[in-house]
């Protein structure tokens, strides 16, 4: 009697347990799929809006060519601009990271920069010179390219019910096998675009170590990963240090490179040795720094010998920065009396004892720019002109500088103030364009 | 008699106040030369004196930005100095000279966040506001700013939220790889910002879907150590130790095969850094 009552009693509980946990695994399945559309719709809706956002382009892109004077089409080209910017923003949003949608991106930003500098920064009313209308031209048809790819995996989503978390998915996984339409069609699309990026380049990509036509040829024999260590001793005036690892830099570098680790005063030391004339491209000397005992001034004298034992001439200190204890100096070079910026080292400086913690000559080795003219074509007055009057000037000097076209131009470089705010501003020295304008942060 | 005698003795206690007030003014600078870019109680009293003269008109924060750097060679060459923006001897000297410095009033109120000026003439009780006591707000922005009112100086183009950000992504990323490694991950990061091929600013790059695993499974919001905001400065700053890289990857985890057709620059601890 007894014993059927507790059987009753657990197998009730039982019961609940499982009516308990199906409700809630169900409740967990509800919820768990609440996001997972959420996160699709997400997807999704970056993905329609690049499509709109690159059909509009094409046409956009299209109703330029047809006009005569910038003046007419300035307004079509601010907004294939705006159009442009819009259609990056949509396909950054896409899980397209670890796969080759680099063109579409690329092509992007191209028409970014190609109508910001025809139709916003550009101030003449000439017509569009042949090989801007030519590039234009380019870009066009390149839209319609990528357009007609866009198109189709957008037919294929919406018939087959795609699903970008799919796609996410087959992205991120080991298998190799990525058999998705979508990304197919994106792979696609991106092929079809090779010829087009080769033949047009307007300033590829930005940064220094990223491009290698403007890079410097290097000065030097060839030396061997030894004595490319012995370099860095000698440099570093640790002759004591215990090598660790010596490797060359892989084909993804730009300048054939040994990457040095070396273990000095128990701390790691990392470095980079061009193979060709060895010189040392950076070093790191990391430490903990936890008091400051010298102020920036002997930081800077510190650095400044530093230059002057590695017998390097005409730097000026432009820039100091001082943040946990340690300060960075930034010095460029001085050529007949004009600061060029484009060959610029930095230096960082421990501020407890002075010690050079790290160093870095990539912009000053690398950075081609003894191709400018350093004669400059108009007068500082009349260059000067061109500021706003309610700026007042404070400094003014010759400097060559790389524009957002990464060329580099000799300019005519004002430091002004208004009010409580600083400016830097740089005019070309040869036209009075306006390279750059900074407000320049406390 | 009696009336000369106070007299006297009225001088007599002005002077040596006066003689007091300029002995401690005199003391008051550190010997060091101070210039652009420093931070600290030697700028403060820079700014604060400069402003008690009219030459500065800007916020007294400690950090010896262009504001003050122009107020102080505008100084120099109304005094007859070497107009070179630097606080040397020299200058201290003419300046403490010609100004005065109430250390109490400016470090306190510098301390309590409350907005003030310095301006000679003016009674110093007409240059302060003082910020309503709310539980909270003046609370925290106290002891914020208590003995701390150097700002780091950042690079132009970065925010503090940038780099807290930054440190976030590499602390998630690389918390495991040797100091280099985690400059090497933020200059990843600055190398993609200026890449056509990647948004073109640090939080869309970070937060771009599949980019990095440390934001796909939320470990980016683990709160970064010192070294990896340490990494980010060096990052920011101009070192690139990954040479170049817009990608890496882990090899033993590594789960797309395309990225292991990249062209590969180098390995540093366990990430393989690829262009």
């Amino acid at each position: 009697m007894r014993r059927r009552y507790w059987i009753v009693i657990l197998s009730a509980a039982c019961v609940m347990l499982i009516i308990g946990l199906a409700v809630w695994g169900f409740q967990e399945r509800q919820m768990k799929k609440n996001v997972m559309i959420h996160a699709e719709n997400h997807y999704q809706q970056a993905f329609h809006e690049l499509n709109y956002y690159v059909d509009s382009l094409e046409e956009s892109l299209g109703t330029t060519l047809a006009m005569q004077t910038r003046d007419t089409m300035r307004p079509q080209l601010v907004e294939t601009w705006r159009l442009s910017a819009l259609a990056h923003a949509a396909a950054n949003e896409l899980p397209l990271t670890l796969m080759p949608f680099n063109r579409t991106n690329e092509f992007l930003s191209h028409v970014g920069e190609f109508t910001y500098n025809t139709g916003v920064k550009s101030t003449n009313d000439r017509k569009l010179s042949d090989k801007e209308y030519k590039n234009l031209q380019q870009l066009y048809s390149e839209s319609r390219t990528i357009r007609d790819g866009l198109r189709d995996v957008q037919a294929k989503v919406m018939k087959d019910h795609l699903r970008w978390m799919d796609v996410e998915y087959v992205l991120q996984d080991k298998n190799q096998n990525q058999d998705n339409q979508v990304i197919d069609g994106m792979k696609r699309i991106d092929n079809q675009a090779t010829e087009y990026t080769d033949s047009f380049s307007p300033e590829n990509p930005k940064n220094v170590v990223l491009q290698k036509k403007n890079l410097n040829p290097i000065k030097g024999t060839e030396v061997s990963g030894s004595q490319a260590v012995s370099h860095l001793k000698k440099w570093t005036g640790l002759s004591n240090a215990q090598v660790v690892r010596v490797a060359k830099a892989g084909k993804g570098s730009n300048v054939p490179a040994y990457e040095i680790n070396m273990k000095a005063k128990k701390r790691s030391l990392s470095a980079s040795v061009t193979k060709k004339g060895g010189h040392v491209i950076w070093y790191l000397f990391e430490r903990p720094v936890r008091k400051e005992t010298l102020s920036l001034y002997e930081a800077s004298q510190r650095s400044g010998n530093y230059l002057k034992q590695h017998a390097f001439k005409n730097m000026e200190l432009t820039k100091r920065n001082k943040y946990n204890h340690v300060a960075v100096l930034t010095y460029v070079l001085r050529k007949d009396n004009i600061r060029v910026y484009p060959a610029s080292i930095r230096i960082k400086v421990a501020l407890d004892n002075g010690e050079i913690l790290a160093f870095d000559q990539t912009d000053y080795l690398f950075n081609k720019c003894d191709n400018v003219p350093l004669k400059p074509g108009m007068s500082e007055a009349e260059v000067q002109k061109q500021l706003n009057k309610n700026l007042k000037v404070q400094e003014t000097d010759l400097a060559v500088f790389q524009n957002a076209t990464l060329k580099n131009v000799l300019c005519y470089e004002f430091f002004a103030t208004r009010g409580n705010d600083t400016y830097h501003v740089l005019l070309n020295a040869a036209n009075g364009n306006q390279e750059k304008v900074e407000l320049l942060k406390e | 008699m009696k009336k000369r005698l106070i007299r006297v003795f009225y001088a007599a206690m002005l002077a040596s106040v006066m003689l007091f007030i300029q002995t401690n003014e005199a003391a008051a600078f550190s010997d060091r030369v101070i210039m652009r870019g420093d931070t600290g109680d030697d700028v403060i009293e820079l700014q604060a004196r400069l402003q008690y003269i009219s030459f500065y008109k800007g916020k007294i924060d400690g950090a010896f930005g262009y504001g003050t750097y122009w107020a102080l060679r505008n100084f120099q060459s109304q005094f007859g100095l070497k107009i070179d923006g630097m606080g040397g001897a020299q200058t201290k000297q003419k300046l403490v000279k010609a100004s005065q410095y109430d250390r109490n009033f400016v470090k306190s109120n510098l301390n309590a966040g409350n907005p003030f000026t310095y301006y000679g003439g003016i009674p110093l009780s007409q240059q302060v506001q003082k910020k309503a006591k709310s539980p909270s707000g003046s609370a925290t922005t106290g002891k914020q700013n208590q003995g701390k009112y150097t700002i780091d100086n950042l690079p132009q183009g970065y925010s503090k939220s940038d780099i807290n950000l930054m440190a976030n992504a590499v602390y998630g990323e690389a918390r495991g790889e040797p100091y280099i490694g985690q400059v090497a991950v933020g200059s990843v990061i600055v190398n993609r910002v200026a890449d056509p091929r990647f948004p073109n600013n640090i939080s869309d790059v970070i937060f771009q879907p599949g980019a990095f695993t440390a934001v796909a499974d939320g470990q980016i919001w683990l709160t970064p150590n010192e070294s990896a905001k340490k990494a980010v400065m060096d990052a920011i700053n101009g070192w690139d130790p990954s040479n170049g890289a817009i990608y890496y990857f882990n090899p033993d985890t590594a789960t797309s095969a395309w990225i292991w057709s990249r062209p590969q620059i180098g390995k540093i601890g366990k990430h393989i850094f690829c262009k």
